[in-house]
C-alpha cells in the first residue's frame, strides 16, 4: 500500500474525531495562555468512582475508627474531570449543587514561595492520619499506626490558590477543593460541607523506607530542589515520599517516578527507570550538581537557585573559535558579556560568511579562576536563545547542535591553538581552532 | 511533480553548481545529487530553504500533499490487501487509543494538512517536537495496523 491509500482512509475517519480536532483551537488557546480560559468538555459522568481527597481523609478517619483500612471509601458527589497535561479541569454535571465547580480550573505545579510554609509532614493524631505536602507539588496521605509509624495510603498532586487547596489523585482521577488555613502551630483543612481537621507539624521526616529525625545532620541532599537540566526542558524534584516529579517543560507533561536513597553513600537510584541498555540510573551530588548516570550516559542537573547566586564567569576577552576541514565550516564567538554567536564561518576572511544566518546564545564558564593561564580543560555551559533547528545534518554545525542542544555542559579543552568542545562523553566532540582576530557577525538574511 | 528535475532546472537556470547549492543549504553535494536523481527527497523545511534561494514558492518545487503521502507511506509500506474501509476503522481505533493531544496533532497534519511549522506555532511547541511526535505516531500506527491485521 502507499501513502495515498492511507491518506484516503484518513479522510473517512469518524466525525467525532474531526469535530474534536476542529474544536482544538479552544484547547490550543488554553495551552497558550497557561490555562486561563476554560471550557471544560463534559465527558462521561463517572458517578461512582470519583472520590474527593478530603473525603479520603475523613473516610480514613472513619476507617481508623473501624480498624478496617481496606474499607471502601465514601463517595462525594458527581463531577467530571479531564486532565490535559498538567492542567486539570473539573466540570460539574447538570446539578446546581455542583455548578460552581464547572468554573474551576486548576494547574498543578510546584507551589509558589508563599506556599512553602505548608511543606512538610503534618499529622492529625485525632484522626490517626498524616499528610505530607512536598515542595515539588506532590502530597502523600498516610495512615498513622502510632506516633512514629506510618502506612502509605495514597498520593497525588496539590496546588494552593486563594486560601484553597486542590488535591488531585491521579489513580482515582478525582480531585478535592478544600479551604486551607495556616496557623503558627498547625494547618487546618476543611472540605466542602464538612468540618475542618487540624494537622500539626511532625518532628520527623519520611525518607526512603523509614523515618528520620528532622534534626539529623545526615539529611538528604536531593530533596525539594528543582534540579534543572535545561531551563526550557526538564526539571526533576525529589519529594520526601520516594516520589519524584519529572517535568517536561517542552511538552507540558509531568511524570512521576519512584526513587530510593542510600543514606550511607547519599546516592539516589531509580527502580523503575533504566537506560536503553537496561543499566540502572544512579545519581549523587558532585560539585553542586546532581549528576545522574546510566552506563556511559551522564546528565548534570543544576540547582537554579545556586546558579543564580553564582557569579557568572565568562571569557575575559572576545574568543573566536572556528572549525574547518571537510565539514561545513562554522565559527563561534564568545564575548565577555556572556553572549555567544554561532554561524557559518569563512576562515579565509576570518569572519562569518555573508548571506548566512547567525544564531545567538548565552554561555557561562564554571570556574573563572582557571582562566588565568587559559590552559587545560574546563566546563562551559551553553544555552541557545535561538533555535538550532535550522542546522543541517552531516555538518559540524549539526554536531554542535547535538553537543549542546540538550543543555548538557560541554568541556572546553585547550591544546595549543586547538580547542576541543566535547560532551562529557569523551567520544563526542568537535575540534576547533582559535582565531587571533575578532569578527563582527553579519546581519542574517 | 518531479521534485528532482525541478530542483535541477532551478539550479541550472541560475548557473549554480550542485556544490554551491549544497553549501548554501549546509548539506553535502552528494545529497543534492541524490535529490536531483530522485533517490532521496528533501524534507519540507529544506524545500522551503531551496525556494528562498531560487526566489520561488515552495509549491513550485513540491506539492505539500506529496510530502504528506511520503510520510504516510511509512505506515503502510509493507502492508497489502486491506480495504479502505478497513483501514479507516483501524485509524479510528488508533486515534481513539492515543492521547487526545497526539490525536489532535496527527489530524492537524494528516487531515487538515497543516505544516509542522504551523502546528508548532499553534501549539507553541518546537517544530522538532512536532516532527518527533508525528514520527512516533506514524510508527505506532504502523505497529497498530500490522498487529490488527495478524
Amino acid at each position: 500500500m502507499n501513502g495515498i491509500e492511507l491518506f484516503n482512509a484518513i479522510t473517512g475517519i469518524d466525525g467525532d474525531l474531526i469535530e474534536k480536532s476542529t474544536d482544538v483551537n479552544e484547547r490550543k488557546s488554553r495551552f497558550a495562555n497557561g490555562g486561563k480560559t476554560v471550557k471544560a468538555k463534559r465527558i462521561a459522568v463517572r458517578a461512582a468512582s470519583l472520590v474527593l481527597t478530603l473525603s479520603v481523609i475523613f473516610g480514613v478517619s472513619a476507617v481508623i475508627r473501624r480498624s478496617s483500612p481496606d474499607t471502601e471509601l465514601p463517595l462525594d458527589g458527581f463531577f467530571t474531570l479531564k486532565v490535559y497535561a498538567r492542567d486539570v479541569y473539573i466540570d460539574g454535571v447538570d446539578d446546581e449543587k455542583y455548578a460552581k465547580r464547572s468554573e474551576a480550573e486548576y494547574i498543578f505545579g510546584r507551589p509558589s514561595a508563599d506556599d512553602l510554609k505548608y511543606a512538610g509532614l503534618w499529622i492529625s493524631s485525632k484522626a490517626g492520619c498524616g499528610i505530607e505536602l512536598n515542595e515539588n507539588g506532590t502530597f502523600v496521605f498516610y495512615l498513622l499506626k502510632d506516633a512514629s509509624s506510618y502506612k502509605y495510603r495514597s498520593a497525588g498532586y496539590f496546588s494552593i490558590s486563594d486560601g484553597k487547596i486542590t488535591m488531585f489523585l491521579p489513580e482515582e482521577e478525582s480531585a478535592a477543593i478544600c479551604e486551607l488555613g495556616y496557623f503558627v502551630s498547625y494547618i487546618s483543612i476543611k472540605p466542602e460541607n464538612d468540618g475542618a481537621m487540624s494537622f500539626v507539624k511532625s518532628n520527623v521526616v519520611l525518607v526512603s523506607a523509614g523515618i528520620e529525625d528532622k534534626t539529623s545532620t545526615d539529611a538528604m541532599d536531593f530533596r525539594n530542589i528543582p534540579w534543572t537540566l535545561d531551563e526550557e526542558k526538564l526539571e526533576i524534584t525529589f519529594g520526601g515520599n520516594r516520589s519524584l516529579a519529572f517535568w517536561r517543560k517542552d511538552t507540558l507533561t509531568r511524570e512521576d517516578r519512584k526513587y530510593d536513597w542510600d543514606r550511607l553513600t547519599n546516592t539516589v537510584t531509580f527502580p523503575d527507570w533504566h537506560g536503553k541498555d537496561g543499566a540502572e540510573w544512579t545519581g549523587r551530588i558532585e560539585n553542586g550538581y546532581l549528576v545522574i548516570s546510566s552506563g556511559n550516559k551522564t546528565l548534570s542537573l543544576y540547582d537554579p537557585a545556586k546558579v543564580r547566586e553564582m557569579k557568572k564567569a565568562t571569557f575575559p576577552f572576545e574568543t573566536v573559535l572556528y572549525a574547518s576541514g571537510d565539514d561545513t565550516p562554522f565559527g563561534i564567538v564568545f564575548r565577555s558579556d556572556g553572549t555567544y554567536t554561532i554561524g557559518r564561518f569563512d576562515a579565509d576572511v576570518n569572519d562569518f560568511s555573508v548571506n548566512y544566518g547567525v544564531y545567538e546564545g548565552i554561555y557561562e564558564l564554571d570556574e573563572a579562576s582557571s582562566l588565568s593561564d587559559y590552559d587545560g580543560a574546563q566546563m562551559i555551559f551553553l544555552v541557545p536563545t535561538d533555535k538550532y533547528e535550522f542546522l543541517p545534518r552531516g555538518s559540524a554545525l549539526r554536531r554542535f547542535e547535538e553537543l549542546c542542544g540538550d543543555g548538557e555542559k560541554l568541556i572546553y579543552e585547550r591544546d595549543g591553538d586547538n580547542v576541543v568542545l566535547r560532551s562529557p562523553d569523551p567520544e563526542i566532540g568537535i575540534v576547533l581552532c582559535r582565531s587571533q582576530y575578532s569578527v563582527v557577525p553579519p546581519q542574517a538574511y | 511533480m518531479d521534485i528532482g528535475k525541478t530542483i535541477s532546472d532551478l539550479r541550472s537556470g541560475k548557473n549554480m553548481s550542485q556544490q554551491t547549492l549544497a553549501d548554501l543549504l549546509f548539506v553535502s553535494r552528494d545529497l543534492v545529487s541524490k535529490w536531483e536523481n530522485g533517490t532521496r527527497t528533501p524534507d519540507y523545511p529544506t524545500v522551503e530553504r531551496i525556494a528562498v534561494i531560487f526566489g520561488v514558492s515552495p509549491d513550485t518545487i513540491i506539492d505539500k500533499n506529496d510530502v504528506i503521502f511520503e510520510e504516510l507511506s511509512e505506515c503502510v509500506a509493507d502492508i497489502g490487501g486491506v480495504s479502505r474501509e478497513e483501514l479507516t476503522k483501524l485509524v479510528n481505533v488508533f486515534l481513539k487509543d492515543v492521547k487526545e493531544r497526539s490525536a489532535d496533532v496527527f489530524l492537524e497534519r494528516y487531515y487538515h494538512l497543516k505544516t509542522t511549522a504551523e502546528i508548532a506555532a499553534e501549539y507553541r511547541i518546537g517544530e522538532n517536537h512536532v516532527r518527533s511526535m508525528l514520527s512516533k505516531l506514524r510508527k505506532r500506527l504502523k505497529k497498530h495496523i500490522k498487529e490488527s491485521l495478524q
